[in-house]
């Protein structure tokens, strides 16, 4: 990794976000460590990283369960010691569900936010060192994505190849790569003029090895930030797909208990079933907007910003 | 110069009308491959084999695909968009009512949005740095985070359900008569159903604007032009409203074109928690209704709406700031 | 491999940590013992089999695995069938050891399927209209070839018995028939009858009065229960819902809301009644001369919503019409007419392909009546391609009501038709469309609305404690059942089919999805409808233990995992 690093030629920021990494990781904590929305956000991450990872220790009960007491099913009950999030309207435990639904939202996350970072940034670096009729046919299809309303589209096509977890995540990087593509293309287009990618290109480099040992690196930064964003986004939009009664069929999701509440009309009543599922989505996203920007400010420690 | 940002625009117009294109398209791949027998859905149990080809063959299902695609250009560029499978109404009879009530919803959140959230983005730069910047900024992104769906649940949990102060849903109550067209939509009745749906949505499209505003005015109040203010002794509430913040304004308000677009896609999901009979609540209902004209339709009506607000987006940022149609139309990239 | 596919669906998530499977004890102090660990999110667990029935190492040569797939309809379109299927599908796992898959598909693949039997197994429901009263629809639809759907199922005894009760025009000797259809469907298990869960209504009493309810889905969209209600001041009755019509073209109809919209404008010769009897309507009386031939008196003070009188014509010209062009929705009801005419003056004489017992209380209880002057040549007039396609805004009927507004997705509003013969308390008639029947039952406790229909339990439950509505859940006659393909192994043997009926477990299911408001059934006449229902059919609730006996005896073995295999054949 070290090999590979002192091979680049760093702008001013960068040479600064590095010095930091090399100064050592006690340098980047102690900026983490001073940043309390971030700490935050990363212990809320850890949290739902464990839970996920534990459900089945931590979740009481099979989160399919029905409970029966006296012969009859115990639905919509209020929390309880037995229930802490109480039942839902099938008489089974909130609290179980809610544990197990974490998986859904993590995995719906990282999976989406990978794919769309390997995607977006080959296409990206593609187009951007290309340039000429490769970046104009990629840049057209890019385009042409932004004109694609998002949620109606993977609507469409969750119902085309039938509702489930893995559907919606593909049917998600169909069209989130977009992003990621155009602002990895912007910065590659402006690497590309820098000296060192020239002298490299003199030094008789391959294409490929200018594009992903030099100029690679250097995105890193901006990689990680814009696919911690689109990890968020994902989560958002798998709860919305969900809510429209489209997600996983086979799984409890955190979108899939808010449309059971909205359908079944006990938000009428039962806040209990309504408000951890929803505050779950609201807090895991919100950590991984700070985390993105900590993530930016770490490698331009001038920004201390969110992108949006 | 002028000539440069004609000639910029016109382009940017080429490539959105290659895009449309590209998008119908794709659309009608997309609905001619889904599964299921499109005949179904306006086939009762009662109707035989034979019924249902015959129906096929109206409805123009049985040709070739190319032969389907064809008439599909030819439909679109006509605007004769045939009959919905489901109502025996012309499609572009139901798109249109549809589309002027997801409009004024939209259009009525995302202005809101944006005058709230410029106000809000400035005070937060003027505030910078502060417990009051940390806090707001916190606030502004947990609105952001929260799925707009679940705060418009717990919008109408509260003060629907709860406190019967606004309509559970729909844009009129039941007895309403509309006194002429445009009563339907200054009437008090569906002001009445708008205030929870309106506030709901703009407290979550309030947070780009916002961000982005404070963002802007912290790159302004770096220049030096701000620098030389402040060594002539201006007040920090002169310099930030009277100069920094009309130079931060103007990027920011060529986002709402996009926002809008963003806002009209979206539209799917918050029309469900409202019941709102829109364009969003129309693909949604007929997709899985699998009424293949009204979905495809309502689909490339939003996606016509996208690409022109893009479009939009593209005009204003080159009058905004005329370097990009110049830098643009030079290098031809975007 | 189906099973793998499922598993991997139930281990999203875990990535390398681990198997979510076997989570959780079934030993819980909270569960009644009756725990049935149902799993939409678990892979089901299967029994360890008793040794003696396990067959290993090159026996299992001779025998297959027990696997099919069980199809049913998503959650936003049918919420509670979606969750039963889940239930059913974990017991059959659980209890018998088959490898089932359950595939969640749009109305249109399922449902389809479901027509066409293409399908291992499908949850089916029948509504409870009540032109289903008549026992003909439901017996009919396990007839051979006479009937829809039928799950390729075939008794040429049963056969004969249905085809007398549709002959048989007295009513006793008919009952006696269909009783006896129904104990050999209950011997034979074509399919596993479920349940027919109450119809669950809520009706606003603080602003009107005197409801009519209707038999079976406990319909208030029918002039009985418009005559009877008396609002508040000059209040329209207003019906909250999320049905709704697509068309009140009488020619286009494609659904049943279209047609209970219909029928507000267009009248019919013969209505059924609160209590699903054909009762006099357009038509004063009818008699049948021969069992195959009717002849319908037509009341004389009837007009059309433009002026024009109601003519005998107008009746023979509407089925003619109707045959001429087609509607496919209603072809079952005038298809069985041969030929109709004018014999008197206000005579109108139906000539039937075969005698028929429920050509009242069917066909004529369906027919609308359509003016002759309005429709006579329309197509060609307009050019149209079907009568289907017009448009028409003017909905001129002979009905009670006239249409004074129709948004789509959203109102209908009716108006009273001044000179129709029947007297109405109300001015006029809103149908308005809900979002969901939450929204619904609100507008309907806050005043707005008269009334909401098939509601959920739980809605149910909250409208019973509330003021000034009136919650009111009756058993019906509609019905739900596990359809099996009687021509694919190993439904084709009626033991499994037995051992799957034992292996359900009904009550449970009654409890959690419909709350315990749900009659069990043995056969397609549910207790509801009194009359023609047999209340001594064998029942099958055997459970676990002799679902496995009567398996074991039929020559099906388990492997040592606990899966079922059948011999191959």
């Amino acid at each position: 990794m070290k090999a590979i690093l002192s091979t680049i030629q760093l702008s001013k920021a960068q040479k600064i976000a590095l010095k930091r990494y090399r100064s050592s990781a006690r340098e980047v904590l102690r900026v983490f460590l001073n940043d309390r929305p971030a700490m935050l956000a990363a212990l809320v991450l850890a949290f739902f990283g464990l839970l996920a990872i534990f459900a089945p220790v931590v979740a009481p009960y099979d989160p399919s369960r029905e409970f029966f007491a006296g012969g009859q099913p115990v639905a919509l009950q209020p929390p309880s010691i037995a229930h802490p999030f109480g039942t839902t309207t099938l008489a089974r435990d909130v609290f179980s569900q809610w544990i197990y639904g974490s998986r859904i939202s993590l995995l719906v996350g990282v999976l989406s936010g990978l794919s769309v970072m390997v995607i977006g940034t080959t296409v990206g670096i593609v187009a951007g060192y290309y340039k000429g009729t490769t970046d104009l046919v990629l840049m057209r299809i890019v385009d042409t994505l932004y004109g694609i309303p998002a949620t109606p589209f993977i609507l469409i096509l969750v119902l085309f190849f039938g509702a489930s977890v893995w559907n919606v995540i593909l049917a998600m990087v169909l069209i989130l790569w977009r992003t990621m593509a155009r602002v990895i293309r912007s910065e590659t287009l402006s690497l590309a003029e820098r000296p060192f990618i020239k002298s490299a290109r003199a030094a008789g480099a391959s294409d490929k090895r200018i594009m992903f040992i030099h100029i690679l690196p250097n995105l890193l930064p901006l990689i990680m930030v814009e696919t911690t964003i689109v990890v968020a986004f994902s989560i958002a939009l798998e709860a919305g797909i969900s809510f429209l009664g489209l997600g996983a069929t086979a799984v409890t999701s955190w979108g899939a208990m808010l449309e059971l509440t909205f359908s079944s009309g006990a938000i009428r009543s039962a806040w209990w079933w309504v408000i951890p599922p929803g505050l779950s989505i609201t807090l895991l996203v919100l950590s991984f907007f700070y985390i993105s920007r900590i993530v930016e400010e770490i490698s331009n420690p001038e920004s201390g910003r969110f992108k949006l | 110069m002028n000539v440069q940002r004609l000639k910029y625009l016109l382009k940017r117009l080429g490539l959105s009308l290659v895009s449309l294109w590209l998008v119908a398209t794709i659309l009608f791949l997309i609905f001619r491959l889904l599964p299921g027998d499109p005949t179904t859905s306006v086939i009762a149990p009662q109707m035989s084999q034979q019924a249902r080809q015959e129906l096929a063959a109206q409805y123009g299902l049985t040709q070739p695909l190319h032969v389907q695609y064809v008439y599909y250009l030819k439909n679109i560029v006509t605007m004769n968009l045939g009959n919905s499978f489901q109502y025996s109404s012309p499609v572009t009879e139901i798109i249109s009512g549809r589309l002027v009530n997801t409009l004024v919803l939209m259009v009525t959140s995302v202005t809101l949005a944006y005058v709230l959230g410029v106000v809000v983005g400035a005070f937060l730069a003027w505030k910078r740095d502060t417990r009051i910047d940390v806090f707001g900024v916190g606030i502004v992104l947990v609105m952001y985070a929260a799925p707009v769906f679940w705060t418009g649940m717990l919008g109408l949990m509260v003060f629907s359900f709860r406190f019967g102060w606004v309509p559970s849903g729909g844009i009129h109550s039941v007895t309403f008569v509309a006194d002429g067209f445009w009563d339907n939509y200054i009437s008090t009745d569906f002001l009445h159903h708008l205030v929870l749906p309106v506030t709901v949505t703009t407290l979550y499209f309030l947070s780009v604007p916002a961000l982005t505003m404070r963002n802007n005015l912290l790159d302004v109040l770096r220049e030096d032009f701000i620098e030389m203010m402040r060594a002539a002794g201006l007040s920090e509430y002169s310099i930030l409203y009277r100069h920094a913040a009309r130079n931060a304004l103007l990027p920011v308000l060529h986002y709402a074109a996009v926002s809008l677009g963003f806002a009209i896609g979206g539209s799917v999901i918050i029309e469900k928690v409202f019941s709102w009979p829109g364009l969003g609540r129309l693909i949604w209902q007929a997709t899985l209704a699998q009424d293949y004209p009204l979905a495809q339709f309502s689909f490339l009506m939003l996606a016509t709406i996208v690409i022109g607000l893009n479009f939009l987006a593209d005009v204003l940022s080159a009058y905004v700031d005329p370097r990009v149609a110049v830098e643009q139309a030079n290098t031809g990239g975007e | 491999m189906d099973r793998d596919r499922r598993k991997l669906l139930a281990g999203v998530g875990v990535g390398a940590v681990g198997g979510i499977a076997g989570c959780t004890g079934t030993d819980s102090p909270d569960d009644s013992g009756n725990a049935t660990t149902t799993a939409t999110s678990n892979s089901s667990k299967k029994k360890t089999p008793d040794s003696d029935r396990v067959v290993t190492g090159s026996e299992l040569e001779e025998y297959e695995t027990v696997s099919f797939t069980m199809q049913s309809y998503t959650k936003s379109l049918l919420p509670q069938r979606y969750e039963w299927t889940h239930l059913f599908h974990d017991q059959l796992v659980n209890k018998l050891g088959v490898e089932a898959e359950v595939q969640i598909g749009q109305v249109g693949q399922i449902f389809d399927n479901w027509v066409n039997v293409d399908y291992d197994v499908n949850m089916a429901g029948w509504s409870g209209k009540p032109s289903r009263i008549d026992p003909n629809t439901f017996l009919s639809a396990f007839h051979t070839d006479g009937g829809l759907y039928t799950p390729n199922y075939s008794n040429p005894e049963y056969d004969e018995l249905v085809e007398k009760s549709q002959r048989e025009t007295d009513r006793e000797a008919r009952k006696e028939l269909v009783m006896e259809a129904q104990q050999i469907l209950a011997e034979d298990v074509p399919v596993v009858f479920l349940f027919a869960d109450d119809a669950l209504a809520a009706t606003n009493t603080a602003n009107w009065s005197n409801y009519t309810s209707q038999i079976g889905d406990q319909n208030y969209v029918h002039v009985w229960n418009l005559m009877s209600m008396e609002p508040q001041g000059d209040l329209p009755a207003i019906k909250a819902g999320t049905l709704f019509p697509a068309t009140l073209n009488p020619m286009a109809p494609t659904k049943s809301a279209d047609l209970m919209g219909l029928k507000m404008v267009y009248d019919r010769l013969v209505r059924l009644g609160p209590d699903g009897q054909p009762q006099p309507w357009a038509a004063t009386e009818w008699t049948a001369p021969e069992p195959d031939t009717f002849d319908v008196t037509l009341r004389d003070d009837m007009t059309w919503h433009d002026g024009e009188d109601v003519t005998p014509e107008d009746v023979t010209f509407t089925i003619e019409f109707l045959q001429e062009w087609g509607v496919p929705y209603m072809k079952s009801f005038y298809d069985p007419i041969e030929s109709v005419e004018v014999v008197d003056d206000n005579v109108v004489r139906f000539n039937l392909e075969s005698a028929s017992a429920s050509f009242t209380g069917v066909n004529l209880a369906l027919l609308f009546i359509l003016p002759k002057h309005v429709w006579d040549g329309l197509p060609e007039d307009e050019g149209l391609e079907h009568p289907k396609n017009y448009n028409d805004t003017q909905y001129v009927g002979s009905g009670p009501f006239t249409v004074n507004t129709f948004e789509e997705s959203n109102r209908v509003v009716f108006d009273v038709y001044d000179d129709h013969w029947a007297d109405f308390n109300v001015d006029s008639f809103i149908w308005k469309k809900y979002g969901g029947k939450t929204q619904a039952l609100a507008t309907v406790e806050k005043g707005d609305a008269s009334w909401v229909v098939n509601i959920q339990p739980g809605q149910f439950e909250r409208a019973k404690q509330n003021q000034g509505v009136e919650a009111n859940g009756v058993s019906q006659h509609g019905w739900k059942a596990i359809y099996m393909n009687n021509a694919r192994r190993p439904f084709d043997d009626k033991m499994f089919r037995k051992a799957v009926a034992h292996a359900t477990d009904k009550e449970r299911v009654i409890k959690l999805v419909y709350g315990g408001r749900a009659d069990s059934i043995e056969g397609p006449i549910p207790p509801a409808n009194d009359f023609w229902h047999n209340p001594d059919l064998p029942s099958y609730d055997g459970g676990e233990e002799k679902a496995r006996r009567m398996l074991f005896e039929a020559g099906y073995r388990w492997n040592e995992d606990g899966t079922l295999l059948m011999p191959k054949e």
